[in-house]
């Protein structure tokens, strides 16, 4: 539960004087950011590296504009700055959501990244992205764009809810036009239901 | 001679009466497995004799024949390899004999050369439980490579006279071939492939690195509506088969998709989810005109018109698990069709309107392709999964196209409507989604 007091608390932030409307963590239990594809590996550490959250200075070279933040969910601190967004420490380089079968309902562990990928747009206003929904190879093609869809909307709007500028999210829906693993099993399947976050060269 | 001919004269008014019936939600829904309850027509195709000088041509004339009967579920062509003696043409026909291989029908050929490069084929058709010539008919090809062809419309002959409804072994279908490029995992192939009935001669008429989806044909003049999505975001075409002039369709932000044709052509009714969710909308062609049929939080997709354009079935999760509904061309209520199982969803109707296929999840968790007489209330499983989709009715309504996963990829595969003569037609390499080309 402390959990989500700060995660409301970095949306409070976030939603700069947005009056605290609209952002609402629900009163799920805050399971573990641990485990399996998400990789928020050191979510499960002791909480006692915050004190890292002081700002850093990263070479921001010539760029007009820039961000060079650290902010922190859950104990998970993370770069604004783009030039790291591509490093695997940092939480922004995770940017696929999976889901259950028919469902495009946001598991608890993923949420951290979509808000993490939330206050990276609206520190960095000029970066675009499209959120691809995916589904796995069951049921008609037609039906899972309809379920991509769902999935990548799913996404798009906790964005929205963060504060999000709707010009800067776009969605796309392949359904099972792009399996990543073609293998029947359940356990490869599962890896082909997922919303993925393509950041748009700026 | 043959109670095959089940002709279906009234089913037009048969379907506008179900449509009306309010409480389809009343009717006992069951599915039944019927396999091999029904009992094939077993007719015997003896090889077509070669009455040229030289070579005989490549092509087996019965041999095509009999898989283009075989197909249909409605024939069970007799295996030449138990033909007692070799069958000539003309003359004395021994009709006992083939009574004794179970025969009800015969038919005999043979290829005459005709001018310099053509060929003559000729063909008999018997009724052997009666000692008949049934009828004495030819075709004239201009030289050897129509002679594939001239096989289907021998096929397609047979078939009516036999069945009374029309052959379609010379009908065309398209659909989508996927094909991994080797040097970039990520980077495929798609191609939009219109080819004969039984996979001969294939061409591509589009192909694209990003997916190409749902291929449809309309009711006439041979065009294909399909999904694009070319530039990262799907959009809709109507393409000409024949000249390859293609339109975009209006198209909004999100989905753009699951075109199904009206019955006039005039009309396409699509999935769009540009107000949040996959809503179906009908899309007026002329006018751009756009209507809006389905309002619910959930997905709503895979549009099919009812034969008569009255209403429209789709697929919806509005209750939990996608399931068929139904809702007038005009809004209004929407009414749900199935409730047997977690999974229904992909309609089509049969071109005369007595038959709708959709696709079933069995209790296994098998994706199966179900077929429902509208006329018995009956359905049946017609396919065995486990993962069967994209049902498309041949013109006749007598067999169902359809994509099925194979070990790692889709292939397609033919079955009759029957639940007989599953056949892989296309199978090397990466397929889906089927549309069967209506009669010309």
């Amino acid at each position: 539960m402390k959990n989500l007091a700060i995660l409301a608390i970095i949306f409070g932030v976030l939603a700069l004087g947005g009056c605290g409307e609209s952002v609402k963590p629900e009163p799920a239990p805050v399971e573990d950011l641990n485990s399996d594809s998400s990789g928020v590996d050191n979510a499960d550490q002791d909480y006692s590296d915050e004190e890292d959250d002081g700002a850093q200075a990263y070479g921001t070279g010539s760029r007009s504009k820039i961000s060079s933040v650290t902010r922190e969910i859950n104990g998970v601190s993370y770069s604004l700055d783009p030039q790291d967004m591509d490093d695997p420490e940092n939480l922004i380089s995770q940017r696929v959501i999976y889901f259950e079968f028919d469902s495009s309902q946001i598991a608890e562990k993923y949420k951290d990244i979509i808000l993490a990928h939330s206050e990276f747009l609206l520190q960095n206003e000029d970066y675009k992205i499209t959120i691809e929904g995916h589904t796995d190879e069951k049921g008609t093609r037609e039906y899972n764009v309809g379920l991509g869809d769902r999935r990548a909307g799913a996404v798009k709007q906790m964005m929205e809810l963060s504060g999000v500028n709707p010009k800067q999210l776009e969605t796309v829906s392949y359904g099972e036009e792009k399996l990543l693993n073609l293998e029947p099993s359940d356990s490869a399947q599962a890896q082909n239901r997922r919303a993925v976050i393509v950041y748009l060269k700026r | 001679m043959i109670n095959l001919a089940r002709k279906i004269k009234t089913s037009f008014f048969i379907l506008l009466a179900l449509l009306n019936v309010a409480n389809v939600v009343a009717e006992p829904v069951s599915i039944t497995i019927t396999e091999g309850l029904y009992s094939p027509h077993p007719i015997a195709v003896a090889p077509f004799v070669w009455e040229g000088i030289g070579k005989r041509p490549t092509v087996d004339v019965a041999a095509v024949i009999s898989e283009d009967l075989e197909r249909s579920g409605i024939f069970a062509p007799i295996s030449q390899n138990e033909f007692l003696n070799d069958p000539s043409f003309g003359g004395g026909v021994r009709f006992k004999v083939w009574r004794t291989l179970g025969a009800d029908s015969l038919v005999l050929g043979r290829i005459i050369p005709e001018g310099k490069e053509g060929l003559r084929i000729e063909f008999d058709l018997f009724d052997v439980y009666k000692g008949k010539l049934l009828s004495d008919s030819y075709v004239p090809i201009a030289d050897r490579s129509l002679l594939r062809n001239a096989s289907h419309h021998i096929a397609d002959y047979i078939y009516e006279a036999i069945t009374g409804r029309r052959g379609v072994f010379n009908t065309q279908v398209a659909y989508v071939k996927a094909s991994q490029n080797k040097k970039s995992q990520d980077k495929k192939l798609y191609e939009l492939i219109v080819a004969d009935a039984d996979g001969g001669f294939p061409q591509t008429i589009m192909s694209s690195r990003d997916p190409l989806m749902s291929p449809v044909w309309s009711p006439k003049n041979r065009k294909i509506a399909y999904v694009s999505f070319e530039g990262g975001r799907s959009q809709i075409y109507v393409q000409s088969v024949e000249t390859g002039e293609r339109k975009k369709i209006r198209s909004f932000s999100g989905v753009n998709g699951a075109p199904a044709w009206s019955p006039d052509g005039k009309t396409l009714a699509l999935v769009l989810s540009k107000d949040g969710n996959p809503e179906i909308y009908l899309l007026n062609i002329a006018n751009d005109q756009l209507l809006r049929l389905t309002f619910s939080s959930g997905i709503d997709t895979e549009p099919v018109w009812s034969p008569d354009g009255r209403s429209i079935v789709f697929t919806s999760d509005r209750g939990g698990s996608p399931q068929l509904y139904q809702v007038p061309v005009t809004g209004g209520k929407v009414e749900r069709l199935t409730y047997e199982g977690n999974y229904n969803s992909r309609a089509v109707f049969s071109p005369e309107g007595r038959y709708m296929a959709y696709v079933h999840r069995d209790e296994q968790r098998s994706f199966r392709i179900a077929v429902k007489d509208m006329h018995t209330k009956e359905t049946q499983l017609v396919t065995n999964g486990p993962l069967d989709e994209s049902p498309s009715f041949s013109p006749n309504g007598d067999m169902i196209l359809f994509a099925a996963k194979g070990n790692e990829k889709m292939v397609l595969k033919t079955v009759g409507r029957n639940g007989l003569a599953e056949t892989r037609i296309i199978a090397d390499g990466d397929y889906r989604q089927p549309s069967w080309a209506p009669f010309e």
